[in-house]
């Protein structure tokens, strides 16, 4: 009997066709109700100024909580920029993380600190709490700085909610630049919705080569570096077509670890952040979702698209595959934690669309596409290559990659319009058309990378170094 | 481009489907490339366009505000004609005008009132109120409740719409203009307030509001459970003492927020009975009213009180109670011995 090549060959290259088009379907229809979403937000938002109500004090108060490790040259004025914060009642929890560098010295010299002996309660697993401290000024009573044993950006976390004092908490990279209304836009969830709100989250913008005053972006400017640039439409990509669309089907998984709020209530009765995972943010979400589920009680995540947190992105290649590589891990980790989730109609829309998109099409599509390169390399060998086919393929996925950029532009420009100056739109167009050729290819080796360190047991979330972004700003504004 | 031609239409229906989607997927990027370049050029033509209109209704109002030679009759009616024709140019007129009212306070900003009615923008506004999508509908009451134009009885069929956007507006209009009387609303509301729109209320009765603080003990009956919440805090935070007794009974009320906000604004009182009544009901509480009935037995009571309560509690899923006692405690023994 006959081996029989060609109808395998038929096969494989059908089942890639067939994985092809429903991505693009997947990515359509996320287009399509993005753009609804979108609408509708700017149409509510568009009507009155609500910064009147920073003034009012029956704001519910918030704790925000701002893991540090290692970030000694930055974390006093990153503290300082977190202290102008425009909220009329906040506390500001710092967790130095176990740093070993002289994170914690500066912040008690720069801040006066003492040790403070307040009584909170270990409800939330993490390493141990060395001590804690408070300001002995008045201008920083609302600075608390937790010490504790190195543990991971979870277990901090974790630290940090055993620590807080109020009801609401707010999760935050300490070097996030925030926009001056950006707790009250994502707390208003929280209180003008009918259903309980469990969280909320906001768009993420890339603040590499912006211009930073006193912690405040002052001017938008388009990075200069292609990899930056890339990671912009990638970012315009997931925040304003991705998660928009998630969001108005109510199947949004991941609100992002560098800004979301939360309801502390359900956190801790959801066990708080997983400190075994490096995909800690989504996997909180995930597991608070099914918690409200199981409790079978009405409930709501909230997502703003305004630019409400700018943060800085990694400007190298390696700083970038290390992302990517952890990004990989934390998504497997925590979709394999809630497997039973997968196509399970109890979960409704999570069950049926998220998590199964989230294996397909965001866990699944580099293995695929890596899978396509060696079929081809085989194809090759074998010499059973029709060149018009390769052709003709490569043109439909360049085609649809660029296409879906382009629309992410288009997006920005009709919602938000960051990028002020009209050689920033050509500049970002003309990425577009650049990214999937050599930007694509090292995201999709970073990710094959994670997946293979996942399988051999890494844990770990690999140095990410950071230029500081109050220095980014003055290297920009010396120029 | 022949032998293109010759090559697809020998090769079998897939790669046709491919080159045909590949040319469809260009054709549509550079459709997309050209409306955002369209839109950029569009966007910051508008931009222009609105800063003249805005120079120029700039001009108009400072000269109508200012300038004692202004014919108003005729400059009224020339501007009105000339450039109030386009509805971006009617919008943009109401948005200085809106800018001008928050500006200026006394006779002038009666004037840019007064303005607004002569351009007979309040016709486009109720026109939008009247016949716009929710959004230009929700637009219109605030534009309406920023200027005073008090049309109650257009709005109030509003303060149950669908949408929740119109809703909230509407609630606050009649915040906005009530001469007294700001609550009269509540009688005709049927959908719960969110919180949101409670602060909103509250900040407005007491920066916006200027008639005689109204009475919050007549909504006590109302059948929506936020509307009793509000009016209980309320009550307290504007110091109406004489409603204590009628506050009292709702420490028993079955629904847990109305418990807790009693309890709260009754300890904010400094009423008396207040432990008394909460104490012997602690140990059935929800944990929500637990926690307030602590922190009235820091602030009103005594370490024996706080001591039978943290003796008798061992519940270990109560964490939250447990530490708000060990905190209340440690802050009256810290009162009681500073050096403590």
């Amino acid at each position: 009997m006959e081996f029989p090549t060609q109808q395998i060959i038929e096969i494989i290259s059908w089942s890639f066709l067939v994985y092809g088009i429903l991505a693009y379907a997947g990515y359509s229809f996320s287009a399509f109700f993005s753009f609804f979403e979108i609408r509708e937000y700017k149409r509510i938002n568009n009507q009155r100024d609500e910064m009147a109500l920073l003034q009012s004090t029956s704001l519910p108060p918030i704790s925000i909580l701002a893991p540090a490790y290692n970030e000694e040259a930055n974390i006093v004025e990153n503290v300082r920029s977190l202290l102008t914060v425009n909220y009329p009642s906040c506390e500001i929890v710092i967790i130095n993380d176990g740093s070993k560098d002289g994170t914690l010295t500066k912040l008690i010299d720069s801040f006066h600190l003492i040790k403070d002996d307040s009584l909170y309660f270990d409800i939330l697993p993490s390493q141990q709490v060395r001590q804690i401290y408070r300001s002995t000024f008045k201008s920083f009573k609302n600075l608390t700085v937790v010490d504790k044993m190195n543990g991971g950006k979870a277990d901090a976390l974790n630290a940090g909610i055993n620590v807080s004092k109020h009801d609401i908490i707010c999760c935050i990279d300490v070097d996030c630049v925030l926009e001056s209304d950006a707790l009250l836009k994502l707390i208003k969830p929280f209180l003008n919705n009918e259903k309980k709100v469990i969280a909320s989250g906001g768009i993420i913008r890339i603040a590499n080569s912006c211009v930073i005053e006193d912690g405040k972006i002052t001017e938008v400017r388009l990075p200069e570096k292609f990899i930056v640039r890339a990671q912009t439409i990638e970012y315009f990509r997931a925040f304003l077509m991705g998660r928009m669309a998630w969001s108005r089907v109510d199947g949004l998984l991941l609100i992002s670890g560098a800004f979301g709020m939360f309801d502390k209530e359900t956190v801790i009765e959801a066990g708080g952040y997983n400190s075994k995972t490096v995909g800690e943010d989504m996997e909180l979400l995930v597991r608070m979702r099914r918690l409200m589920r199981a409790k079978k009680e009405e409930y709501s995540v909230g997502f703003i698209p305004d630019p409400l947190c700018w943060t800085e992105v990694p400007p190298n290649w390696t700083i970038l595959r290390r992302q990517r590589n952890r990004w990989t891990r934390g998504t497997m980790e925590t979709l394999w934690t809630h497997r039973s989730m997968l196509f399970n109609p109890k979960y409704g829309v999570l069950g049926i669309l998220s998590t199964p998109y989230w294996l397909f099409f965001e866990w699944l599509a580099p293995i695929v596409e890596f899978t396509g390169i060696l079929f081809f390399i085989a194809l090759l060998i074998m010499g059973q290559i029709n060149w018009f086919f390769v052709l003709g393929f490569s043109m439909v996925t360049y085609g649809f990659a660029v296409l879906y950029s382009v629309t992410a532009l288009f997006f920005e420009e009709y919602s938000f319009q960051q990028y002020k100056k009209t050689n920033y739109v050509y500049k970002l167009v003309l990425t577009a058309f650049l990214e999937p050729i050599f930007f694509h290819p090292f995201i999709l080796w970073a990710s094959l990378q994670g997946n293979i360190d996942l399988i051999r047991g890494k844990k770990s979330w690999g140095t990410m170094s950071r230029t500081g972004l109050g220095k980014v700003g003055k290297e920009v504004m010396a120029q | 481009m022949a032998t293109l031609n010759n090559i697809l239409e020998d090769s079998p229906w897939i790669l046709k489907v491919n080159v045909l989607f590949a040319i469809l997927f260009f054709l549509l990027v550079a459709i997309i490339v050209l409306a955002l370049v369209f839109l950029r050029k569009y966007k910051n033509g508008r931009e222009q366009r609105k800063r003249s209109y805005q120079d120029r209704i700039d001009a108009f109002l400072n000269n109508y505000l200012f300038d004692e030679q202004f014919d108003f009759r005729a400059e009224v009616k020339n501007f009105r004609n000339r450039h109030l024709v386009s509805s971006l140019q009617k919008k943009m007129a109401i948005r200085q005008i809106l800018e001008y009212n928050e500006n200026l306070k006394g006779e002038s900003s009666n004037s840019i009132k007064r303005i607004f009615h002569e351009l007979r923008l309040d016709e486009f506004v109720l026109d939008s109120l009247k016949n716009g999508k929710w959004y230009e509908k929700s637009r219109a009451i605030h534009v309406l409740s920023q200027l005073l134009v008090r049309r109650p009885g257009v709005v109030a069929r509003y303060l149950n719409d669908r949408h929740h956007s119109v809703r909230a507006q509407a609630i606050y209009y009649f915040i906005k203009t009530a001469e007294d009387n700001p609550l009269s609303f509540f009688a005709k509301l049927n959908k719960e307030l969110t919180l949101w729109e409670q602060i909103h209320i509250e900040d407005g009765i007491k920066h916006i509001y200027k008639g005689p603080i109204p009475d919050f003990s007549k909504w006590l009956d109302h059948e929506l459970t936020t509307v009793l919440v509000f009016s209980i805090r309320m009550i307290q935070q504007f110091n109406q003492f004489e409603h204590i007794p009628q506050l009292v009974p709702f420490l028993h009320h079955h629904d847990r927020t109305v418990r807790k906000e009693t309890v709260r604004s009754l300890r904010k009182f400094n009423y008396e009975g207040l432990l008394d009544k909460v104490i012997p009901q602690f140990f059935s509480e929800d944990q929500l009213v637990k926690k307030e009935i602590v922190k009235s037995v820091q602030i009103l009571g005594d370490l024996k009180m706080l001591q039978v309560l943290k003796s008798a509690f061992t519940q270990q899923e109560e964490w939250q109670i447990r530490l708000e006692l060990l905190r209340a405690e440690k802050s009256m023994l810290s009162n009681l011995n500073p050096n403590l």
